[in-house]
């Protein structure tokens, strides 16, 4: 397995969805080429980051803007749905 | 009103027949407390899809108003909250589909690159701390999101849809009009290429 081959088969490694004979020859590409471990930490990493990069700091009940609420409730009432 | 302002926490109760009755009756005050309890949330959900807060106001305003006009297919003892999350996302898309215009650009580039024999061109580095530390900062999380947005948009569209919508691989499918196997491409692609972006600001200094 090369370089490419191991970032190609990052996202099914770490879904766990990796048949064992390729899991073991992704592994071995790792003591073969060691700053490809750095491939695997940092796409880890990324999906981390985003997920927390979206979520919400609050659990609180955000109340919604005034404005859209009213917008809404008048299109109702032109759209007379 | 009294009713309105209690019954607006409850975001996330499944739906009693009775309100559903009050809104097919077509009862003001029922159709104040779904827009009171459900705006916010989907509001969260639009300014995902897009840069401007208007053009997710406007997605928000667009969704509830489907939602009033197929009220009747709304199946009873499912979550208003689930269904009118579908619709916004639905109506996001429709108004990025209705306004896409010139080709977007190619991914490639930031896609990990190889030589010939497949061997990194460019050695990965490792991060500077890991993702909980480096996102107590405000600033990074913005960064992230900015970067996010910097991904042609039908990468970008996948990634929001799987990551941070959490549809499954299917439900995505369905929702852009792509084949399973697509969603996988995008999805891997869409990952790499955000991590080379990432890269640029939280990779180690080469030593
Ligand atoms: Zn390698």
């Amino acid at each position: 397995m090369n370089c490419r081959d191991y970032v190609d088969f990052l996202m099914a490694y770490v879904n766990d969805e990796l048949p064992p004979d390729q899991a073991v020859a992704f592994r071995q590409h790792i003591s073969d080429c060691p700053p490809c471990i750095h491939y695997l930490e940092t796409y880890r990493e990324t999906l981390e980051l985003e997920k927390q990069a979206y979520a919400e700091q609050e659990t609180l009940f955000e109340e919604a803007p005034e404005k859209l609420v009213k917008a809404i409730l008048a299109a109702r009432g032109e759209d007379k749905i | 009103m009294e009713q309105a302002m209690t019954q607006s926490t409850d975001n996330d109760q499944p739906t009693t027949a009775s309100l559903l009755a009050r809104l097919r009756a077509g009862e003001d005050a029922a159709f104040e407390i779904m827009v009171r309890a459900q705006a916010s949330r989907l509001l969260r959900v639009a300014r995902r899809f897009f840069a401007s807060e208007d053009d997710a106001l406007d997605v928000v305003q667009e969704a509830f108003l489907a939602a009033f006009r197929k009220l009747d297919g709304f199946q009873e003892g499912a979550r208003l909250s689930t269904w009118l999350h579908r619709i916004t996302v639905n109506a996001a898309l429709m108004k990025l589909r209705s306004r896409r215009r010139r080709p977007e650009e190619p991914i490639d580039e930031l896609l990990p690159q190889f030589d010939d024999r497949g061997l990194s061109t460019h050695l990965p580095r490792e991060w500077t701390g890991h993702a909980h530390e480096l996102l107590e900062r405000e600033e990074d999380r913005k960064f992230v999101r900015a970067s996010i947005q910097k991904l042609p948009e039908s990468y970008r569209l996948v990634l929001l849809l799987r990551d941070i919508d959490e549809w499954d691989t299917r439900e995505t499918a369905r929702l852009l009009g792509l084949t399973t196997g697509a969603v996988k491409v995008r999805l891997h692609r869409a990952r790499l290429a955000l991590r080379t972006l990432l890269a640029a600001r939280f990779e180690v200094e080469a030593s």
